[in-house]
């Protein structure tokens, strides 16, 4: 080594190992000091042709151009309104926010429904009973709230 | 392999349109010029759907996100500032963040097929062995965290520099060189154990 360069082997090192073997990816601003390096040291040259194959191989992979229609379709699209352009072509909103929205559209729907459920149930609470319920309708009911009690239970020891 | 002599060429990537361009150019389809739209999407379109493409694996995603970043793109014209992001990075930016949004939804991706090679006079073998090596690196690529894919994306493929992807992701120079160090070592424990002889010197 001449000593002219001013990169430590270990910088040239970390380099190769973030940027690879291919000078033009190297750091702008480093490039100079690591051809020097290079071009000073047998170490820098081994560290660099041992890095170089991982290069090649990533080079085999070409990407695919954009078909002739997506080019047609994009360069057409000036001639929309942005707005049309964006409602055509940008993405659907997720199903969560199509939820919410859909949910805030019917908000006052349903606080009026829920309304006009609650007056109607005061009214009919308000007349006197039509009816009495008899011995067998309490049993019957008392039947049916056990057996969603033994239901329920049984839920819990399937979950654990 | 690149000869030690070589080290100051021009990059091997085409020099980046310049951003002045870019700003001139969409400054002219603010004013309504809309015959500089045509000229703005040829230079950006291949990149963008490339850059797709390495993140999706999949080449339809891969130009429906190209679109779908030239949309935003149109409906951003009025307001762009030039002097700000570079139209390429600004760009790029949104489509990641479109593949990223693509790539979580869907959590597994499956790769398509490579582009038919392009060389008809090439041996036979030799084609068809360059596919099968592109195939291996293509999946190594694809396994990497998305980070790291990306990184390398950016860097190897795009012709980014160190500071532009950093930028793009958000990241300090280091942390994207880890990134690329993480990322390159991945590879070639992945490579030496598919494709060993990729990793031997040509």
């Amino acid at each position: 080594m001449t000593g002219r360069t001013d990169m430590p082997l270990d910088r040239f090192r970390a380099l190769l190992d973030a940027y690879g073997a291919v000078p033009e990816r190297w750091p702008e601003d480093e490039r100079a000091a690591a051809a020097d390096l290079l071009a000073d040291s047998d170490d820098a040259r081994t560290l660099r042709r041992e890095a170089a194959p991982l290069d090649d191989a990533l080079d085999l992979v070409e990407a695919p151009a954009p078909s002739p229609e997506l080019a047609r379709r994009v360069e057409e699209l000036v001639y929309e309104r942005p707005a049309t352009a964006a409602r055509r072509f940008v993405a659907k909103p997720s199903l969560t926010r199509r939820l919410r929205a859909w949910r805030m559209a019917w908000r006052p729907a349903f606080l009026a429904a829920s309304g006009a459920l609650g007056l109607a149930v005061g009214i009919a609470a308000a007349q006197p009973p039509q009816t009495t319920s008899t011995a067998f309708d309490t049993v019957e009911l008392s039947a049916l709230a056990g057996g969603l009690a033994d239901l329920r239970a049984a839920e819990l020891f399937e979950d654990q | 392999m690149n000869s030690d002599e070589d080290v100051r060429k021009r990059p091997r990537h085409p020099a980046s349109p310049a951003a002045a361009d870019d700003d001139a150019l969409i400054r002219c389809i603010a004013a309504g010029d809309a015959s500089a739209w045509p000229q703005l999407a040829r230079r950006h379109l291949g990149p963008l759907v490339a850059l797709a493409w390495r993140i999706l694996g999949d080449r339809a995603e891969a130009e429906d996100v190209a679109q779908e970043v030239f949309v935003r793109l149109l409906v951003k014209v009025p307001a762009w500032e030039p002097g700000g992001a570079t139209l390429r990075t600004w760009l790029s930016r949104v489509a990641i963040n479109l593949c990223i949004d693509r790539r979580r939804a869907k959590r597994t991706t499956p790769l398509d097929d490579l582009p038919e090679p392009r060389d008809p006079t090439a041996d036979e073998a030799v084609v068809a062995r360059r596919f099968d090596m592109a195939r291996k690196v293509r999946a190594a690529l694809h396994k990497l965290p998305e980070r790291q894919s990306i990184a390398l994306a950016l860097v190897y493929y795009q012709g980014f520099s160190n500071r532009e992807a950093a930028n793009i992701l958000k990241v300090s120079v280091d942390a994207l060189e880890s990134l690329l160090s993480r990322g390159r070592r991945a590879m070639k424990e992945d490579l030496s154990n598919v494709a060993a002889d990729l990793l031997e010197d040509w």
